[in-house]
């Protein structure tokens, strides 16, 4: 069953992103097309009104996008679990792990998609910005520079960069997670009220993230008291080595800080839909 | 007859107000039952507790044997008192969604159905009518072959031609072995077609009986006595 509901939950979130996403990609290419006429055409007045536009649309796209995932998977949530649709949802013949982790695992794949597409936006118009400005005679010099910049890296820090690399993806994943649950969380929290329950939710939702917030400043601060008041000067006091270590205790700690929470997170969203579901 | 729904000594309270009060009930299989009551009686928040919608403030229910559960939902079909579809969908998803999630959905049923009533599955939810959408989440309900229907109020807003249709619609669609649990308080309408009858007050069970047995013992029909029990009493 955990299939079937999976299939349904992209479905779903599909029609909620559909029209973000479809935006985001013409405006995607408008941005591109902009930013090669902006190199084409070199006038002063064209480049007053399109480099501010442009760094507009920039902004527009990538917080369109990020936010409309997070939107659509809190609205989705809501929608079939708290709402009149949960009279369809909570009636299926499938159990709350299942009904939970199918949207938490649906939720995930679109935040990460659309982290992955901000990425490849920004890449692409790196790229596309090289080529046209008639800067790619220099890409042979950017090259050398970026493999002594590798050679470096690699030969003063022990671990390997790929090693980074996994922790990155990781750690990304498990935050997107973490986020994903947060909203889960405070919408079963928002649904144990009488009335007014989406309402509720985004006073839960703003209560969770501040307080959660606070607890991993607190941690960070804590971390910058053991470790010295500058990275440089800890860096010179430890040597590269130690550098290292303490990179990677910082890094498991962050991880096993979000673990923990979406763990938490999780089985308390799972404990109220299955002993204090209260539809209206 | 085997036993396919029990409720024991159920209670359920909403802050300080107790809403079900230790109701007992034990329904058979093969049988049409009647959750008669005023509004407010409890009819709904009882039905919801045997869906999982609720939970009990004290009290058991088992299906079939079974706790609430995937067990008993893929056993249950229900029809809220209310429209619970996504709006964006087509008639044509929401069958291929009932139909992937319930092993006991009839496809053809539901197309022939539709066909009988002239609705095009090709349709989104959110350009038909209240009355429509009301049409096409019975005949999900009554596509399926449940062992217990549980059937919110689904006469409560339509008008007198509609009612006829749904009942038959109901009588023509549901398996013999299986029974039917009707919540309503037009008792006229729907009387001819229960076998038993449970009547609520204020949370309670004031009476549970075989229609028959009614006629017989109290020489009276379902409506009558219904109207005896729930008489409304001016207050001056």
């Amino acid at each position: 069953m955990f299939s079937t509901l999976l299939k349904h939950e992209m479905k779903s979130l599909w029609h909620y992103t559909g029209i973000v996403v479809i935006c985001v990609l013409i405006a995607s290419v408008l941005f591109e097309l902009g930013m090669i006429s902006v190199f084409l055409i070199p006038n002063y007045i064209y480049d007053t009104v399109m480099v501010p536009t442009l760094i507009f649309l920039f902004f527009t796209i990538t917080v369109a996008l990020s936010y409309g995932v997070v939107f659509a998977v809190a609205y989705r949530f809501y929608r079939s679990m708290a709402s009149d649709e949960g009279y369809l949802t909570h009636t299926l013949p499938v159990t709350v792990n299942e009904l939970i982790g199918a949207k938490l695992f649906a939720g995930t794949v679109y935040t990460i998609c659309s982290l992955l597409y901000i990425i490849l936006f920004i890449i692409l118009t790196a790229v596309i910005a090289v080529l046209v400005s008639g800067a790619s005679d220099s890409i042979p010099e950017v090259l050398k520079d970026l493999e002594y910049v590798y050679k470096e890296i690699k030969e003063n820090i022990p671990l390997p960069l790929f090693v980074y690399f996994i922790e990155f993806i990781i750690v990304g994943l498990f935050s997107s997670i973490y986020s994903n649950v947060v909203i889960f969380l405070c919408v079963a929290l928002g649904q144990l009220m009488k009335k007014h329950k989406l309402i509720w939710s985004v006073v839960y939702y703003m209560l969770v993230t501040f307080v959660l917030q606070g607890l991993i400043q607190m941690g960070s601060t804590i971390l910058g008291m053991v470790f010295g008041n500058g990275i440089e000067r800890y860096v010179e006091r430890v040597g590269v080595d130690g550098f290292v270590t303490v990179s990677q205790i910082i890094i498991l700690v962050a991880f096993l800080v979000f673990a923990i929470l979406s763990v938490c997170g999780y089985f308390i969203t799972k404990y109220i839909f299955e002993r204090k579901l209260n539809l209206e | 007859m085997s036993e396919l729904l029990t409720v024991n000594a159920l209670s359920k309270a909403f802050g300080s107000k107790l809403v079900l009060d230790n109701i007992n009930l034990h329904l058979e299989s093969g049988r049409i039952y009647g959750l008669l009551g005023p509004n407010g009686s409890g009819k709904t928040t009882l039905i919801k507790l045997i869906n999982g919608l609720l939970t009990a403030s004290s009290g058991e229910i088992y299906v079939d044997g079974d706790k609430i559960g995937p067990s008993s939902k893929a056993i249950i079909s229900y029809l809220p008192d209310k429209l619970y579809f996504s709006e964006w969908m087509t008639v044509n998803m929401l069958i291929n969604y009932y139909s992937d999630f319930y092993d006991d959905f009839d496809k053809e049923r539901a197309y022939q159905m539709l066909n009988n009533l002239a609705i095009n599955p090709d349709d989104k939810l959110k350009i038909l009518s209240k009355g429509t959408k009301e049409k096409v989440q019975l005949i999900m309900v009554m596509s399926r072959h449940a062992k217990l229907y549980i059937l919110d109020e689904p006469i409560g807003g339509v008008d007198p031609a509609s009612r006829d249709y749904i009942l038959d619609t109901i009588l023509n669609n549901y398996d013999e072995n299986a029974s039917i649990l009707i919540s309503t308080h037009l008792i006229t309408d729907i009387e001819r077609i229960l076998d038993e009858v449970i009547f609520l007050q204020n949370g309670r069970t004031v009476l549970s009986a075989a229609v028959d047995d009614i006629r017989a013992r109290e020489g009276k029909s379902v409506d009558e006595l219904f109207r005896e029990v729930f008489r409304c009493f001016p207050h001056y």
